[in-house]
Formats: structure tokens, C-alpha cells, sequence
């Protein structure tokens, strides 16, 4: 017993530690390249600080690719299609848990479906209705799209968390007078936060991340969010200089480690939520 | 509750959601199965015409469109045998009662939440044959015999990006082993350790058995998430060199946004959610079955004195 303990620990600390490396080296060394310029970069000495820390690297991503910018709509976005995916998914959950009707279990598997549709198969007929409604380079065909695309998961969360909920407090509710949408948004929704909460995380990482959704329906700059941002400006310059292209990279990936640092527990539970989701 | 006005509440809660959700999901797939019937150029003066099955049988006669199977099938497979046994690893070091642990579970999870496309892009620049730094890494540690142009080899780029998915998601499927291990009741282990089941025949004997639900939902996970996978192809190679990385998500894109062919993007697209809407309630189904029939075996067992 001793024997294997004094073999086993030892050898899962190298384990991990390695692991670590591999996940945090990647990061660690572009954040070096950011500071960098191409000569140093292309070097053999890829450990080696900067020689001199080339901040300008970063101005240069915010000012040519707009990754400042893009950082701004990517985050404009994710919430405004996180706060409509949460308002529509905690009222169709309310109506989904908490009254007796005939087509109830019919309308939450009809709402649930849309969790085995992959949207990616769905870019065809989207992009033409958004065509015949001319809503390309709009925001609010962007933040309507991202907030109903977050609706299945949304739903499947927060009812099933609803429905947990003693039912006493709704009949003391109606009993009181109280009107229902109070119910919902003044007893019932503080009740929900956890399912709320891990919902709206992983709206808005998703939404965050986009990638398709931009490519296929902004064509403005000004629109552009990180993922269409990044594209753009490394397509326009190449590898050409590479410590912009890095810097830009850090800073699309920071705030997501800052909101992960700050959230750790809820971000874990949310994203690993949405894997489970199917 | 509430009489007559819970249907008042109900109906005004329920319809706009109700429309949009219809909107969004419901009347694309339809229109992407009508659709699929019909070659159309993309362009909105044009009039679509109707085909038949001609989409199809230009799809399952194309060999891009195996090959992009296959290439779902390798993403499925390094699932088992690269994210499972990693990922369940990981969820045993942070698990455990070793020191750094914390440290541990925020290092492996990091690579999770960051945006795919800057994922993607890092890495395509890490792996450039000129200058990239894992070749550099390889020179340096006298392996300069196994430098490659990792994403530029058709041989081999699909394998590098089913590596590169693997490193982002092991920390999430982490997460989901974890959550499975910690839910075995610890007198389970101390009963064990009584019967000299410590260090890895603690793991081989209580918690891998023990787990069976966690790696049932990983195996759905593994076939519909592998299903879906664009982004890291789009950004990394766009389904190149020459095809070699494309899967059917890929290739519905380049189909109709690159080439012009809706016809057969609309096919691949039907494909895509057939498959996904099979593969789910099949492997349900399967699981579900499975279980069934231990639960009736336990429940006799049960019934002996």
C-alpha cells in the first residue's frame, strides 16, 4: 500500500504539472510574441523575453483591425442576445411549469427539439429570410438571431428548475391578488437565479464566440465582431507582422479569462451544462 | 390558479416565443428539406428549379462528401481514445486531495471558454511549417526530423485538428467526469481501502465502474458534438488542403457560400440534421436500454433473500 502511494503521488504531480504546461504554454507564448517583433518571433529562441516590450503591437491591432472595437460588439451582442433569451426563456418557462393545460408537454418537447437541430445546417433558408427582410448589417437582426438561437437550452434549463418550485407560492400569490407576471418576475425568477444564472453564462459565451452568424450577415467593419475582426485583419496582412496578429489575439481572449477568473464555479457548471445539453 | 387568467398569462407568455422559436428553427428545417429538392445559384432573381433527388445523388456520389464522414469519424474516435482517457486523468488530479489542485482545474479549463476563432488562429499560427513554434520546439529538442507544414500535409492536417479540438475540450469534459466522480458517496472508497482497493485499483475497481451514466452521456456527447464541428475547421483550414479537412458542416458552407451550389448545400444540410436528430434518439435509446435492463436484472437479484 505505502509502496504504490509513494509511486502514485509523485508520478500524478509530473502528470499534472505537465498537463498544465501544455494548456498554459500556448497562451504564455503568444502573449510573449504579442510583445514581439517578426525577427524575434522567427527566431530559435522562443522563451526569450522581449527584447524590448512592443506595446505598439497592441495599439496597432486596436487601431488597423479594430480588435478594440470588435471586442465592444462581440460583448454588445452576447448581452443584448443573452437579456432576450433570458426574458423570452423565464417567461416560456413559467408557462411551461407552472399551470396544468392540454398542450403543455407538447409545447416543451416542441421547444426542446431545438436542442438535437445543429444550426450550422440552417445557414441557407436563415441568411435568405434575413435577405428578404433586409436585415443584413443590422443589429438587431444579429442580437434577435443570437437570442433565439439560445432559446432551447434556455428553456430546457429554466423550466426544469421551475418546476421545482413549491406550487404553495402561487397559490398564496393568487390568493393575494398578486398578478402573475409579478409572481414570475418579483417571487419566482429570484427563486430560479441559479438556473438563470448558468443559462445566461452560456448564452453569452456562445454568443461571445460567434463565428458563422457574423461571417454570413455583416459585411460592415463597424459590425464585424472578434471572430470576422481577427479573420479580417490577419487575411488583410498576412503574416506579414506577426506581433499585432498576437496581440490581437490576446486581446479577444482576455476578457473571457477575466469573466472565467471572476465566475470560476458558475462559468464551469454553465459551459459543461451546455455540453450536456443534446 | 388563477382561473380564466392563467390562459390569458399562458398564451401571452408562450406565443411570442413561440413565433420566433418557429421562425428560427422549425421553418428552416423544413425549408432546408424542400429546399434540397431544388438547384438554385443564390441569387434571389433567379427562380429555383425543381431537381428531385438529383441533389442527393450528386452528394452521396461525391467522394468529398465520404471523406467528410470519415473525418466525423475520426473526430468521434479521438474522442474515445484521446478526450475520454485524458479528460477522466484530469478529473482525478482535480478531484483528488493533491495539493494545487485549484490551480490545476483553472489551467486545464482555461482553454474551454476562450473564442474558438482566436483558439484557431493561435494555433494555426503555432503549427506554420516556417517558424512555428512547435517546429521550433522539435528543432530545439533535436527532433528536426519531425517538422511538418501541420495543417498544409493532406495526410495529416485532420489528425493535427482533431488534436487541436482535443486540447480546447479536454477541460470540459473534465468538468463532466468531475462532476460524475464526485457524486460517488466517499464510504464507497473507504469500504474499499479496507479490501486494499487504493491508488489505481481505487480507480480501476470503484470509480470507473461507478460511472457508467457519466460515460454514457460522454458517448452521446462524443457522436453529436463531432456532428457539429465547424468552427475549428473554417478558421484553421477552411476545409483544406484540397478538401482533406472538410466535414459536412464545412462542406454545406463552402457548397453554397463558395461555390453557388444551394441544391446541394440544402442536401448536406438535410443530412446533417437527420443524422444528428438519429444519432440522438439512437444512442438514447441504446443507453436507455442498457440501463433498463440492469435495473430489471438488480431488481432480481434483489428479490432473493
Amino acid at each position: 500500500m505505502t509502496l504504490s502511494r509513494r509511486i502514485f503521488a509523485p508520478v500524478s504531480y509530473v502528470f499534472a504539472i505537465l498537463c498544465s504546461a501544455m494548456f498554459l504554454y500556448p497562451l504564455l507564448f503568444t502573449f510573449q510574441a504579442s510583445l514581439k517583433d517578426n525577427t524575434e518571433i522567427y527566431n530559435d529562441q522562443p522563451f526569450a523575453m522581449p527584447v524590448q516590450w512592443l506595446w505598439s503591437n497592441y495599439s496597432e491591432a486596436m487601431r488597423d483591425g479594430g480588435i478594440g472595437r470588435a471586442v465592444f460588439n462581440s460583448a454588445l451582442y452576447a448581452a443584448s442576445g443573452t437579456a432576450l433569451a433570458l426574458l423570452l426563456g423565464v417567461m416560456a418557462a413559467f408557462a411551461l411549469s407552472r399551470f396544468q393545460y392540454r398542450l403543455r408537454n407538447a409545447a416543451y418537447l416542441y421547444f426542446t427539439t431545438g436542442l438535437m437541430i445543429p444550426v450550422f445546417s440552417l445557414i441557407i433558408p436563415i441568411s435568405r429570410m434575413i435577405g428578404t427582410v433586409d436585415g443584413f448589417n443590422k443589429h438587431w437582426t444579429l442580437i434577435l438571431l443570437y437570442g433565439v438561437f439560445e432559446l432551447p437550452f434556455t428553456i430546457f434549463l429554466i423550466t426544469g428548475y421551475m418546476k421545482g418550485i413549491s406550487r404553495e407560492l402561487d397559490e398564496s400569490a393568487a390568493v393575494d391578488g398578486c398578478p402573475p407576471a409579478v409572481l414570475l418576475f418579483r417571487i419566482l425568477l429570484p427563486l430560479s437565479m441559479p438556473a438563470v444564472s448558468t443559462a445566461g453564462i452560456l448564452a453569452f459565451f456562445d454568443i461571445y464566440n460567434d463565428l458563422i452568424w457574423n461571417v454570413l450577415l455583416v459585411s460592415k467593419d463597424s459590425m464585424f465582431n472578434i471572430s470576422v475582426a481577427l479573420m479580417s485583419f490577419i487575411g488583410e496582412h498576412g503574416t506579414a507582422r506577426m506581433g499585432p496578429m498576437f496581440a490581437g489575439i490576446m486581446i479577444t481572449i482576455v476578457p473571457t479569462i477575466v469573466v472565467y477568473l471572476l465566475f470560476q464555479e458558475r462559468v464551469e457548471s454553465g459551459l459543461s451544462a451546455g455540453a450536456v445539453k443534446e | 390558479m388563477y382561473g380564466r387568467k392563467a390562459y390569458v398569462t399562458i398564451s401571452l407568455f408562450l406565443i411570442p416565443v413561440f413565433l420566433l422559436y418557429t421562425l428560427a428553427f422549425i421553418v428552416p428545417v423544413a425549408q432546408t428539406a424542400y429546399q434540397s429538392l431544388f438547384s438554385w445559384n443564390g441569387i434571389r432573381s433567379v427562380p429555383m428549379t425543381y431537381v428531385g433527388l438529383d441533389n442527393y445523388v450528386q452528394m452521396f456520389k461525391s467522394e468529398e462528401f465520404y471523406r467528410a464522414l470519415r473525418n466525423v469519424g475520426v473526430f468521434i474516435a479521438a474522442s474515445f481514445v484521446l478526450i475520454l482517457p485524458v479528460g477522466f486523468a484530469l478529473a482525478l488530479i482535480v478531484t483528488s486531495k493533491m495539493k494545487g489542485k485549484r490551480f490545476f482545474k483553472v489551467a486545464y479549463f482555461i482553454p474551454s471558454i476562450l473564442p474558438l476563432t482566436s483558439v484557431g488562429l493561435m494555433w494555426q499560427f503555432l503549427l506554420k511549417g516556417d517558424g512555428g513554434l512547435v517546429n521550433t520546439l522539435l528543432e530545439l529538442a533535436g527532433l528536426g526530423g519531425w517538422r511538418h507544414e501541420w495543417l498544409g500535409e493532406p495526410s495529416i492536417a485532420i489528425y493535427v485538428i482533431v488534436a487541436v479540438n482535443a486540447w480546447i475540450y479536454f477541460g470540459l469534459n473534465m468538468i463532466i467526469f468531475a462532476s460524475g466522480i464526485v457524486a460517488i458517496p466517499d464510504d464507497l472508497y473507504e469500504a474499499g481501502a479496507l479490501e486494499g482497493a487504493v491508488g489505481w485499483r481505487r480507480v480501476l475497481y470503484i470509480t470507473v465502474p461507478l460511472m457508467k451514466e457519466t460515460f454514457k452521456v460522454f458517448s452521446v456527447l462524443a457522436v453529436t458534438q463531432s456532428l457539429r464541428v465547424f468552427g475549428q475547421i473554417y478558421v484553421m483550414t477552411g476545409g483544406g488542403p484540397n478538401g482533406a479537412t472538410d466535414v459536412p458542416t464545412t462542406l454545406l458552407y463552402n457548397q453554397s457560400f463558395k461555390y453557388n451550389n444551394f441544391g446541394m448545400g440544402n442536401s448536406i444540410g438535410t443530412f446533417i440534421i437527420v443524422a444528428g436528430f438519429l444519432s440522438t434518439l439512437l444512442l438514447n435509446r441504446l443507453m436507455d436500454g442498457d440501463s433498463g435492463t440492469r435495473k430489471r436484472a438488480n431488481g432480481r437479484k434483489g428479490g432473493r433473500p
